[in-house]
């Protein structure tokens, strides 16, 4: 298939970009120059967005959102043609011109059903994959040849990736990988749950246990209790011994006492009390009485109440009103200084601005004659405004002059002869290219005698070789009969080399099965194998011995002797079984290993046999249709000459083509030469000598220059007088502007001047140094203003003052009255601070004589209360006298004493008996000896704890072994269980991922290596070629081996073969390129062509290796279209250079 | 009246192909089992059960540790308060068990002879119990043979451990056909044995209860007892209750119209939150499968341990455990065009197809796969690699994914 156009109808900055692709049919190269920004890899991505749909994610969406995107094609395949289109959306993005959907199917069958991603990996080639394959060929040949054949560099990279997950997975000797670090989980787990399972015998035991030493501790608790009664019961008595007598005794003291008043316990205390409390009493009545006389003297001795009592209020406001008034006096006389002064400045500033005044009316009349403020304010602004206006009127003048001057300067420029000019160009243009074109003009001249001579000398091999005589009358070769037969050559070697390594690997396979065999023989010799039925011989009779010994220590009967020789017995044949037991492992291990061996033998043995069938039936095969044809010759010595034969017709052919492509390319130089003489003015000029081009070119680049220059200048004079013009026009706006704005000026400045009084001649100077004047009279009137304020005041509030004091005179101190009003203040001051000191003290006297009759009055009641108390406990005594009560106190309390304790004696018996009666243990208590009941409790004492040990001791186990069983209870062991299953799930899943990741990886690695196998001839041989085309020479061709696949390349200057890690940089990049470009070649040769996209491929190679790039690419081109994006002019300019005119096509992109 | 009968309880056997994974609900998954026995008891409390019967495997018959015997000891304990008896006979698992040997039962258990068949009469509840359990684990002879005649009067019931005439994964012991079974004459036949509840209708039903509680991700669905109702001597309804803790599940995800990997995480996780909501509170443990013919197929294919991740992160907000992703999708990619292509990397997949069909090929790349993995356990080894063709498949779709899947762009 092929572009026929390409329409950017809305992606990425296009809108409706089409690029006409038809050129060049079937193949043509199409060089797409977009500069840096000009949307050449938007465009790839429309290519690809076209083809395989636009991505769901596309950042292409910036102009047009993503639902609108649209690419289309006019794509032709096998003479018919398709106008697709592709949208962006979710379904049926593929449609025709008429928006009806297309299958998908039908793009992939024209695509050859390439994948997108091989599609950019193969068919798409840029300087990011060129470096990649670059690498790749120095990973392995065989990753190189597979990269550069199919699949793209990145084949390398997802090998690598293989490699590095296994790695991370699964190590054979590794602790770290995941899948390692799984398995060591897993057998952890098994051990540990091996560790937690408790048979049921174990269970058994542990219950048998616990039974016994329950049954113990039950016995041992029922003697014990037995042990603890009689203990209690003599244990008690003799705590009680001591009670028992003390009680004895208490009851004594008490019928010695006889009958008596019981009085109250409290009774002694109220006594003291009632006493003190009367005594006290007595003492306060005496001192209130004596108080109250020297309290009331000194409130006589004070005098009567003064009349002051009601001026208070008065009196606070008198002392502030004092300060202020004497305050007053002095200030005064200083302010009428200050207005008078004041004044005599009014007068002084009047007179400069032709105002007399006289202090006494200076103010009055001032206040009529100063301008308002507003009026003050619009002179400011008339005479601000004033320099303004008159400044851009002046400007606006002067900018006219200016440019009318310059207006004259721009006249009369000269212009060239633009139809000349235009001419000329044309035909520069057109020699600039033919000049270009003569080196290839010599070139092909060059190549045509290369090529004849490789006709001679082809025929004259033909001849020697006498098998194509006279091949130009003969029939013409069938080619596809020659591909048949290299095919079969190339099928034959890699069938030969896999004979050689399988027959290798089947004689490694008898050594290793061999080696095997010894070492099963050595185990066998070492001493015979014993079979399996021998080692269950073997086994029974260890079990026979086994249970020997156990009889004979049960039955003790057996001498030392006879025990002896069956332990010795017995751990021989023990022995032995070990021995053997590990031998027969090994023994089986090497036969499973033998049989694994056997596995592979048998394996590669059919692949030989399978390989050596193929050979026999390609050999055949070979030999059916050579015959068949009537050649008599050797195949190969025929391959050989019928090799030589293509390459005659085709150099014919490359002959014939190169003399026409030189003779029209003659013609075409010799009419642009007379063009060229002529757009000079020098028609008639040498027509035959060609090489003088270079300087007729010359010549009319100097004087296009000249032209173009003068040109140029009229240009940009035009240009400038217009710009000037509109200048003037804007000037003379500005002039007339100004003009009207200061004629409205002038009128209201002489309104102004009218409302100011002033003269209609006053300057806006003037008139500011008048407006300073009435500023600062006003100012100086502002402040008289004040200070006439503020005297007045003054004598106001003294007035005031001097009337209220005299009344107040009049009123409490008439005695005072006619005197000076601050005088009068000051002694009415005076006198009330006095009269207050005298009424505080009386109030304090009359409060203090109050409280002392409140006290005096509370001692007499006690005293009467203290009387009573001490006659009603004399007569609850039954006493005569009070003196009596203190002996019968005292009896009362022992009495009440020994009471108590008797009842206390008798609870604690009580609570200590264990229910026995009291009379009963007094009755025991005398009846016993307290040595021997002592000596009793002491002995069992001893005896209880004893059995308390034991006791302990059988819980103690009883606890320990319910407390083992409880074990049996726990979940452990099933949860271990359940662990070990989920550890096996989580190294069974990282075992399963391992194998399919190590299964890709060799799957590739074999396709790899069989790929290398099979073409690295064909394609080395060609792409030798190539890059002695792209190496100018400096290297002449490509070796891989047929051992190992390795590249190398042969340098022309030395003959040497030099390693692929020994090339630069770039000269691997070429080498890749030419690998990439004769596998396509290969591949086209069998398969219908596909557009090739290639994006600045040639960003690194300099000029000349570029230029012979272009030319394999121009030989490519013949038959496959290439699409060749580039940001550089060179590579423009080096396609048009080398490659054939009706082949190299030039678009730019954004430039139409 | 109503009996309950459970068969298969397999008591502390551990859930199979639950790997560990952060976030995955491994302690509630622990001790499954233990609490499905627990919840059948409980059942027989709701339903006021007067009989309860075990049709055989109450243990693993390798798992030796007594304390599972404790545990089931206890749980039967529970039902004298309920004055519930209790019936059983051993089957394959129990005639090997170790714990079975030492096992005494509470007091209204009865464990029906292994030497013959046997009889036990409830004559308060009308019932008779004919049985008779396995005296070694490989029994290959026809039990239901020998079992008495049916007693008039009574509600007469059969408890065997069989596969009948043969179950799909299960061992063929004790084999009879359901003709000789309902020949005996009985009201009902409790069996045991088959994991799957099953119910053939005929003279009188033959009921495989299935296990109480699934164990691997081939034993799906609900899992529990079948409750009898009796009345006036004769069966009127056959009911089954869940009494399962885990719920395992198969989810098939339909991935024809996946366009990438997002669409599959969104699709899986929808089948989740759906499997989820659909087991009654219960925990889920799943496998998905991705099917059908996909564009997604490459990118799944590339992207297997990513996917896994997401899905597994899905499943933790979901509450389920995810056993494991199975890829059954197939490429747009076809042999076809891969043919008409005819290039290398067509080649590598044509070469991976031929090699899917020649078994001696297969042999010797897992021979060479193998060889580093020599050490480890063989147990591993044979359980996961048991359909190496389909580990090539993986292989395969991963190629796909890696080679021939359009790099996203940086």
């Amino acid at each position: 298939m092929r572009f026929e156009s390409l329409e950017l109808t809305a992606f990425g900055p296009f809108v409706g970009e089409k690029l006409d692709l038809s050129g060049g049919a079937p193949g043509g190269l199409h060089v797409v120059f977009g500069p840096n920004e000009a949307g050449k890899s938007t465009s790839l991505r429309a290519v690809r967005g076209l083809l395989y749909g636009i991505d769901v994610r596309s950042r292409d969406a910036h102009l047009h959102p993503l639902p609108k995107l649209e690419v289309g094609a006019e794509i032709s395949h096998q003479g018919v043609h398709y106008s697709l289109r592709r949208l962006k959306r979710r379904k049926d993005t593929l449609v025709d011109r008429e928006g009806n959907p297309v299958s998908e199917a039908l793009l992939q069958q024209l695509l050859g059903y390439v994948d997108e991603r091989t599609f950019a990996s193969r068919l798409g080639l840029d300087q990011v994959e060129l470096e990649k394959g670059a690498e790749a060929l120095l990973g392995g040949s065989e990753q190189g040849l597979f990269a550069a054949g199919t699949a793209g560099a990145d084949v390398r990279r997802v090998l690598g990736q293989l490699e590095k997950e296994c790695a991370e997975l699964f190590l054979q000797k590794g602790k770290n990988p995941r899948l390692n670090q799984a398995l060591g989980r897993f057998n952890e787990a098994q051990r540990f749950a091996l560790d937690k399972v408790s048979p049921p015998e174990k269970w058994l035991e542990q219950k048998r246990a616990l039974d016994q030493s329950e049954a113990r501790a039950h016995l041992l608790k029922s003697q014990r209790r037995e042990l603890k009664e009689e203990l209690g019961r003599k244990a008690r008595l003799l705590s009680l011994l001591s009670e028992l007598s003390r009680l004895v005794e208490v009851e004594k003291r008490l019928s010695g006492l006889g009958d008596g008043v019981l009085l109250d316990e409290d009774a002694s205390a109220r006594r003291l009390t009632a006493e003190r409390e009367k005594h006290d009493a007595d003492i306060e009545l005496g001192q209130g009485e004596k108080e109250l006389s020297e309290l009331a003297a000194a409130l006589v001795a004070l005098g009567p109440r003064a009349s002051w009592a009601d001026v208070d209020e008065e009196g606070v406001k008198l002392g502030e009103r004092l300060g202020a008034g004497q305050k007053a006096r002095a200030d005064l006389p200083k302010r009428r200084a200050e207005l008078d002064l004041s004044l005599a400045s009014l007068v002084r500033l009047g007179r400069p601005l032709g105002i007399q005044l006289d202090p006494a009316t200076a103010m009055q009349r001032l206040e009529a004659l100063l301008p308002t403020p507003s009026v003050v304010r619009r002179a400011n602004v008339l005479i601000a405004r004033e320099g303004k206006l008159r400044a851009e009127l002046e400007r606006a003048r002067d900018k006219i002059v200016d440019l009318e001057r310059e207006l004259a300067r721009e006249a009369g420029q000269d212009a060239a002869s633009q139809l000349d000019l235009e001419r000329l160009a044309r035909a520069l243009v057109d020699g600039r290219e033919a000049r270009s074109e003569i080196a290839r003009y010599r070139d092909w001249g060059e190549q045509l005698e290369r090529e004849r001579k490789r006709v001679v000398g082809l025929e004259r091999e033909l001849l020697l070789a006498a098998q194509f005589v006279g091949s130009e009358q003969a029939q013409p070769l069938d080619r596809s009969l020659l591909t048949r037969a290299e095919r079969a050559e190339v099928q034959a070697e890699r069938l030969s080399n896999e004979q050689v390594q399988l027959e290798k690997a089947k004689d490694e396979l008898d050594s290793e099965d061999r080696e095997l065999a010894v070492r099963l023989g050595h185990l066998e010799r070492g001493e015979e194998l014993p079979s399996l039925g021998r080692l269950g011989q073997a086994r029974a009779r260890r079990d026979q011995a086994l249970l020997a010994l156990s009889a004979a220590r049960e039955s003790r009967e057996g001498a030392q002797e006879e025990l002896a020789s069956w332990i010795v017995e017995a751990d021989r044949l023990a022995d032995r079984l070990r021995e053997d037991s590990s031998r027969v492992a090994q023994a089986e291990e090497l036969v499973r290993e033998r049989q694994r061996v056997a596995v592979k033998r048998e394996a590669h043995a059919r692949r030989l046999e399978k390989v050596q069938a193929e050979q026999l039936a390609l050999g055949q095969a070979w030999t059916r249709e050579f015959a068949a044809l009537g050649l008599v010759a050797s195949a190969r010595d025929w391959v050989r000459s019928a090799r030589a034969l293509v390459e005659l017709e085709d150099t014919r052919h490359r002959c014939s083509g190169l003399e026409e492509q030189r003779q029209a390319l003659g013609s075409r130089l010799r009419e642009v030469r007379i063009e060229l003489s002529a757009a000079l003015g020098q028609a008639g000029a040498d027509q035959e000598a060609t090489l003088g081009l270079g300087g007729w070119v010359e010549q009319a680049e100097e004087r296009l220059g000249q032209l173009r220059r003068r040109d140029e200048q009229r240009r940009e004079s035009e240009a400038r007088a217009l710009e000037r013009q509109s200048a003037r026009g804007l000037a003379e706006l500005a002039e007339r502007n100004a003009a009207s704005a200061l004629s409205t000026w002038e009128q209201e400045w002489r309104a102004l001047l009218d409302s100011l009084g002033q003269a209609e001649t006053t300057t806006t100077e003037a008139l500011a140094e008048v407006l300073l004047g009435f500023a600062e009279l006003s100012r100086v009137l502002g402040e008289a203003r004040s200070l006439g304020g503020r005297i007045a005041g003054i004598e106001r509030d003294s007035e005031s003052f001097a009337s209220d004091l005299a009344r107040i005179a009049e009123r409490y101190a008439p005695d005072l009255v006619g005197r000076n009003h601050l005088e009068v203040a000051e002694e009415l001051k005076s006198r009330l601070a006095r009269s207050r000191v005298v009424e505080q003290e009386r109030l304090r006297l009359t409060e203090e004589i109050r409280r002392r009759r409140d006290r005096s009055a509370d001692a007499q009641r006690k005293q009467a209360s203290a009387h009573a108390e001490l006659e009603a406990l004399v007569r609850a005594a039954g006493a005569v006298s009070l003196d009596e009560l203190p002996e019968l106190e005292a009896q009362s309390r022992l009495r009440r004493e020994l009471g108590a304790t008797r009842a206390e004696l008798r609870r604690v018996l009580l609570d200590k008996s264990g229910g026995e009666a009291i009379e009963n243990l007094l009755g025991e208590a005398r009846a016993v000896e307290h040595k021997r009941l002592f000596a009793s409790v002491e002995e069992l004492d001893e005896q209880l704890e004893e059995l308390e040990t034991e006791l302990r001791q059988a819980e103690a186990d009883a606890s320990a072994n319910a407390l083992g069983l409880e074990r049996f209870g726990s979940e452990v062991a099933a949860d271990a269980r359940q662990a070990v299953v989920t550890r096996g799930a989580e190294a069974r899943e990282l075992l399963r991922h391992y194998v399919v990741q190590k299964a890709a990886q060799t799957l590739l690695e074999r396709e790899m290596s069989s790929y290398a196998e099979r073409y690295a001839g064909p394609l080395a041989q060609r792409a030798g070629e190539l890059l002695a085309t792209l190496t100018l020479g400096a290297y002449r061709s490509l070796r891989v081996s047929s051992f190992d696949k390795t590249i190398g390349v042969v340098s022309t200057k030395t003959g040497q073969e030099v390693e692929i890690e020994h090339l630069s940089r770039g000269t691997r990049a070429q080498l890749y390129f030419a690998l990439r470009v004769a596998s396509l070649e290969a591949y086209f040769d069998e398969r219908p062509p596909v557009p090739l996209l290639l994006d600045d491929l040639f960003v690194d190679f300099d000029d000349d290796r570029a230029s012979a790039a272009f030319e394999i690419l121009g030989k490519l081109a013949q038959k496959v279209q290439i699409l060749y994006f580039s940001h550089l002019a060179r590579d423009v300019a080096l396609a048009h250079d080398a490659v054939p005119r009706g082949l190299c096509f030039e678009h730019t992109l954004g430039g139409g | 009246m109503k009996i309950v009968h459970a068969a298969d309880l397999h008591l502390d056997s551990p859930l199979r192909g639950l790997p560990a994974y952060e976030g995955a609900p491994v302690a509630e998954v622990r001790g499954a089992t233990r609490r499905a026995l627990v919840s059948l008891i409980d059942l027989c409390f709701e339903q006021e059960a007067s009989l309860l019967l075990l049709a055989g495997d109450l243990y693993d018959g390798d798992f030796k540790d007594y304390s599972t015997a404790l545990f089931l000891v206890e749980q039967l304990s529970r039902l004298a308060d309920l004055g519930c008896r209790v019936v059983w006979l051993r089957g394959n698992h129990d005639a090997q068990s170790q714990i079975t040997r030492h096992l005494r039962l509470p007091e209204l258990s009865h464990e029906l002879s292994t030497s013959e068949p046997e009889t036990k009469l409830f004559e308060q509840l009308g019932v008779a119990v004919h049985g008779q359990g396995y005296v070694t684990r490989d029994l290959r002879e026809n039990l239901a043979l020998g079992y008495p005649e049916a007693h008039a009067g009574l509600f007469n019931v059969g408890l065997l451990h069989t596969a009948l005439d043969g179950r799909q994964g299960h061992a063929l012991y004790a084999p009879c056909s359901a003709s000789e079974l309902w020949a005996r004459g009985y009201d009902y036949w409790a069996l045991g044995h088959v994991h799957a509840r099953e119910v053939i209708e005929g003279p009188a039903p033959l009921v495989f209860p299935g296990n109480l509680q699934g164990r691997h991700v081939k034993e799906t669905g609900p899992k529990g007892a079948t409750v009898l109702t009796l009345e006036n001597g004769r069966l009127i309804a056959l009911e089954h209750h869940s009494v399962d803790v885990v719920r395992w599940t198969e989810l098939d995800v339909d991935a024809r119209a996946f366009v990438g990997f997002g669409d599959a995480v969104e699709a899986a996780s929808r089948a989740l939150d759906e499997a989820k909501n659909g087991a009654e509170g219960r925990i889920v443990a799943c496998r998905i499968r991705f099917l059908g013919r996909t564009r997604a197929h490459a990118e799944l294919g590339a992207r297997q341990e990513e996917l896994l991740a997401e899905l597994r992160r899905s499943s933790i907000e979901s509450g389920v455990y995810l056993e494991r992703v199975q890829h059954k999708t197939e490429g747009e990619l076809l042999l076809e065009t891969l043919e008409a292509r005819g290039d290398a990397l067509a080649g590598l997949f044509q070469r991976t197809q031929q090699l899917l069909d020649d078994e001696a090929a297969l042999e010797e790349l897992k021979s060479t796969l193998l060889e580093p993995l020599g050490s480890l356990s063989t147990e591993l080894l044979r359980e996961e690699l048991a359909d190496f063709r389909e580990l090539v498949q993986e292989a395969q779709q991963l190629l796909e994914g890696r080679l021939l899947e359009p790099e996203v762009a940086g």
